[in-house]
């Protein structure tokens, strides 16, 4: 059965790329089920954002969630990279890379495997989407950056 | 024979559980002054001075921001050992550099790689005559420490064996107060506040925390029979306590929450001339000795080093 990460946002357009800080959210619609705790993200952007686990999260397993991606104002994803950061402890996971496939048949949606978490505690998943205008060139592209706190349990 | 043979014992026992070191250094407790962790100190009459020791952490265990033990895929066990060279440059100064190599270890497999070195400075403020038994040694203490190591944000390694340093350079100071004229029980006490350079990663600046890490600790000198010899050994024996305390790591200058560390620690040690300048000592200590141990490690390391007086 699905765990939901349940991360839900809105994030508006004309913002410039949001960074992984800590803030605390400021808008947005949020929510919160299973093991995740509510995507913390940069007010004023405009993206709707949804995780789920499907594996994990746990240690030393290939855990892998879905991210669903939607934008108001149809915004093309060009490219999303996930890094597992435990951030109290300042490392990742050493070499071990975050797999983002696109889902056959569900237009914005991805699934994250082959993600790692090295030991147990709380551990931040950065995502950086990049996105740009329908029919804008690459120069156009906008960086969205998202810090989701995770807590990995110890079994 | 059998009461010497005890004694001898206890005294071994007593002095194999000695000296002063962090979790992850081969070397102890300073054989002058309150010690702290610098790897080597030098006496005033001493201007070239060497030593190599190595140490075990047989089992390694992370803590979390309340101080629960966390499950970790990390190194199990940790060898190490530490190549140091000492050099006065006049009764009251002397630099120490200090080159460790560690051996991290998980389930059969191993990585060894040379740490972060360290170059240490003791600048001695006031030094106390021999007669002048409560009249304080004081010095200042500096070093810096260059990241030049993997550290567990730039390993490669998916188990972090390849980690050898902080990944950050580390400026340190502070003073060492040591009643070393005292007759018998002589008491020490160092704090010393460490600094760390910010770093860039994932677009982001990353600074640890100020560390204070405040050590006391006491020496005494026992005379210990040996069968065989008509007279006794000298074995100076040295124990303590570490307090560390760091503060929350920064974000591009914005504290995280649940990230400042804080460890306890109790060492033991005892060394004894071996020799026409030559010293060995006999180190354990236990990094998460007592209280809470948060975003740190609980370890015990025993340290084997042996140094020697070139000048």
């Amino acid at each position: 059965m699905l765990r939901a990460l349940g991360l839900v946002a809105f994030l508006g357009l004309a913002a410039a790329c949001g960074s992984a800080g800590n803030s605390a959210p400021e808008d947005g619609d949020q929510s919160s089920t299973g093991s995740g705790a509510p995507l913390n993200i940069q007010p004023g952007a405009g993206l709707k954002v949804e995780a789920v686990w499907e594996q994990g999260p746990a240690v030393g397993v290939d855990n892998s969630f879905v991210l669903k991606i939607e934008s108001k104002q149809g915004f093309l994803v060009k490219a999303i990279t996930v890094t597992p950061w435990m951030t109290i402890h300042n490392h990742g996971s050493g070499n071990v890379q975050p797999v983002v496939t696109p889902v056959a048949d569900s237009i914005g949606t991805w699934r994250v495997s082959n993600v790692f978490f090295v030991m147990s505690g709380p551990w931040d998943l950065k995502i950086t989407i990049r996105s740009a205008q329908a029919g804008a060139d690459d120069s156009e592209e906008t960086e969205h950056r998202l810090t989701v706190p995770v807590t990995v349990p110890a079994s | 024979m059998r009461r010497c043979l005890s004694q001898l014992a206890v005294t071994i026992l007593v002095a194999g559980s000695l000296l002063a070191a962090r979790a992850s250094d081969a070397f102890g407790c300073a054989s002058c002054g309150s010690g702290g962790d610098d790897p080597l100190v030098l006496f005033p009459a001493e201007t070239v001075k060497l030593l190599a020791g190595t140490s075990a952490t047989p089992a390694l265990a992370s803590t979390g921001p309340s101080g629960e033990l966390l499950a970790s895929l990390g190194p199990q066990r940790r060898l190490s050992s530490t190549f140091a060279a000492g050099i006065g440059f006049s009764p009251r100064v002397f630099f120490v550099l200090a080159q460790p190599v560690i051996n991290n270890q998980r389930d059969g497999r191993s990585r060894t790689v040379l740490a972060d070195p360290t170059l240490n400075a003791r600048y001695t403020i006031l030094m106390p005559r021999l007669t002048e038994s409560y009249l304080p040694q004081v010095q200042l203490v500096a070093g810096f420490r260059p990241s030049l190591a993997k550290s567990a944000a730039t390993s490669t390694d998916p188990a972090l064996l390849d980690v050898g340093g902080s990944g950050h350079d580390e400026y340190r100071a502070g003073l060492d107060v040591w009643m070393g004229m005292m007759p018998q029980v002589k008491p020490g006490l160092s704090a010393v506040i460490t600094e760390s350079a910010p770093v860039r990663m994932n677009d982001v600046a990353i600074r640890p925390g100020r560390l204070i890490r405040v050590t006391a600790s006491v020496t005494s000198t026992v005379e210990v029979p040996v069968p065989g010899l008509v007279h006794t050994v000298p074995v100076k024996l040295a124990g303590g306590m570490t307090a560390d305390r760091r503060q929350p790591l920064t974000q591009d200058g914005t504290e995280v929450p649940g990230s400042s560390q804080a460890a306890n620690g109790l060492f033991a040690s005892g060394d004894v001339a071996a020799g026409d300048g030559n010293t060995v000592k006999m180190t354990w200590a236990r990094q998460g000795a007592i209280g809470q141990t948060r975003n740190s490690v609980v370890a015990s390391t025993w340290s084997l080093a042996w140094s020697r007086v070139m000048q």
